[in-house]
């Protein structure tokens, strides 16, 4: 399981990474594993306005539709088509190709709350 | 392995629409581990939460007079006929596991209460199989039940950060030309059910739906402190009402999304 120290993450298995004003995220490795196989990612809707916590869309896999929380409050400024027809790619490359959307974060300090690399390992094993 | 008691709700016939506004209000605002018995009004095909539309022949639907519906778990279609159907709702505190040993523990739950009325089933596939259908009872994945090799049973699962609802499908008799007929490709849907799935009736012709529902109650209850029969609570049935007038409506585009 591979997860990067560059990294914070959400105990709902989100991945984060800070870019100039946005938060680029994905689920993480350990998340994929538990997931098996995926055959449909529901992006979130570009422009769409989202609070910490919330549901931002689905993935489906070994017919288990499971729900995907936004890490972050803000706006949806790009999601990764490509998952469109690779869903697989969040298998694949979960911090890489297989990125799931992009936040436009309103709200600095929720930084804090995420979790860093040794304590999300803390969590998961 | 479970604390608490579950609820058992026994639910009238109603329709494809009522039964998954059910479902889904039990995933949405459910609190207590619950297991559904539900019954179909009229012959209603469902689908996965994400399968294509295009997969399904809507043409012959309208002309056979058999409403579909989506449901809030993946997987492919099944035409709900003669059948016993259940869901099973088990809140974040009860489902702290992942949702594949989750389906593991379903699994041997519902192999216990088959075995109970004298059904052996096989042992569960190693993999998935690689190939592709539009129908459920097409292909036996591992946390589903075989008998001889061809399907009798099709679960599907969602899960959320409130819990995992479960949805299943146990085959009484199965009629393959209608099941096949649902599909654009019918033909190959037939061969693949002819070759693969099965009814228990055609393994035990005496089998009835109170003996199988029975020992589903004790087996499943033995994953808690025992069983209730319970009923509904208000707001359970307020949010159920809430999405049949919404999401769940017949004239919905959610059925038909994708």
């Amino acid at each position: 399981m591979h997860i990067p120290e560059d990294l914070l993450y959400t105990p709902e298995h989100f991945w984060v990474r800070k870019e100039n004003g946005t938060a680029l995220c994905g689920i993480t490795d350990y998340a994929q594993g538990e997931l098996g196989d995926v055959v449909f990612v529901e992006l979130p809707k570009v422009g769409a306005k989202v609070k910490k916590g919330e549901r931002i869309g689905d993935v489906e896999s070994i017919k288990t539709v499971s729900n995907l929380y936004a890490p972050l409050s803000g706006e949806i400024v790009a999601v990764n088509e490509e998952l469109a027809s690779k869903p697989e790619l969040l298998n694949q490359d979960p911090y890489g190709r297989g990125w799931i959307c992009r936040i436009r974060y309103v709200d600095a300090g929720e930084w804090s709350l995420l979790l860093d690399a040794s304590a999300y390992r803390e969590r998961v094993k | 392995m479970f604390s608490g008691t579950l609820r058992i709700l026994w639910d009238p016939p109603l329709s494809g629409y009522e039964n998954m506004a059910r479902d889904e209000a039990l995933f949405l605002v459910g609190e207590v581990p619950t297991l559904r018995f539900f019954l179909w009004c009229e012959p209603t095909l469902s689908l996965g939460r994400y399968q294509r539309t295009e997969e399904v022949d809507v043409a012959f639907l309208e002309r056979a007079g058999i409403p579909f519906v989506r449901r809030p778990t993946g997987g492919r279609a099944i035409l709900h006929q003669d059948e016993v159907t259940f869901s099973l709702f088990l809140p974040r505190g009860e489902a702290s596991y992942s949702h594949r040993l989750l389906y593991a523990i379903v699994r041997e739950a519902l192999q216990k209460s088959l075995a109970d009325i004298g059904i052996a089933v096989d042992t569960p596939a190693s993999q998935a199989p690689s190939l592709h259908s539009p129908a459920c009872f097409s292909l036996t994945l591992p946390h589903e039940l075989a008998v001889s090799g061809k399907k009798v049973a099709g679960v599907a699962q969602a899960q959320s950060i409130r819990g995992n609802l479960f949805e299943g499908s146990i085959l009484f008799t199965l009629d393959r030309h209608l099941f096949a007929s649902c599909f654009r490709e019918r033909e190959r849907v037939f061969q693949e059910l002819c070759e693969g799935a099965l009814g228990l009736r055609e393994v035990r012709g005496d089998l009835t739906r109170e003996e199988l529902t029975a020992a589903m109650v004790t087996r499943f209850g033995e994953l808690f402190e025992g069983t209730f029969p319970g009923a509904w609570e208000e707001r359970e049935l307020l949010e159920a009402e809430k999405l049949l007038c919404g999401k769940y409506s017949p004239l919905s585009p959610y059925h038909r999304k994708r």
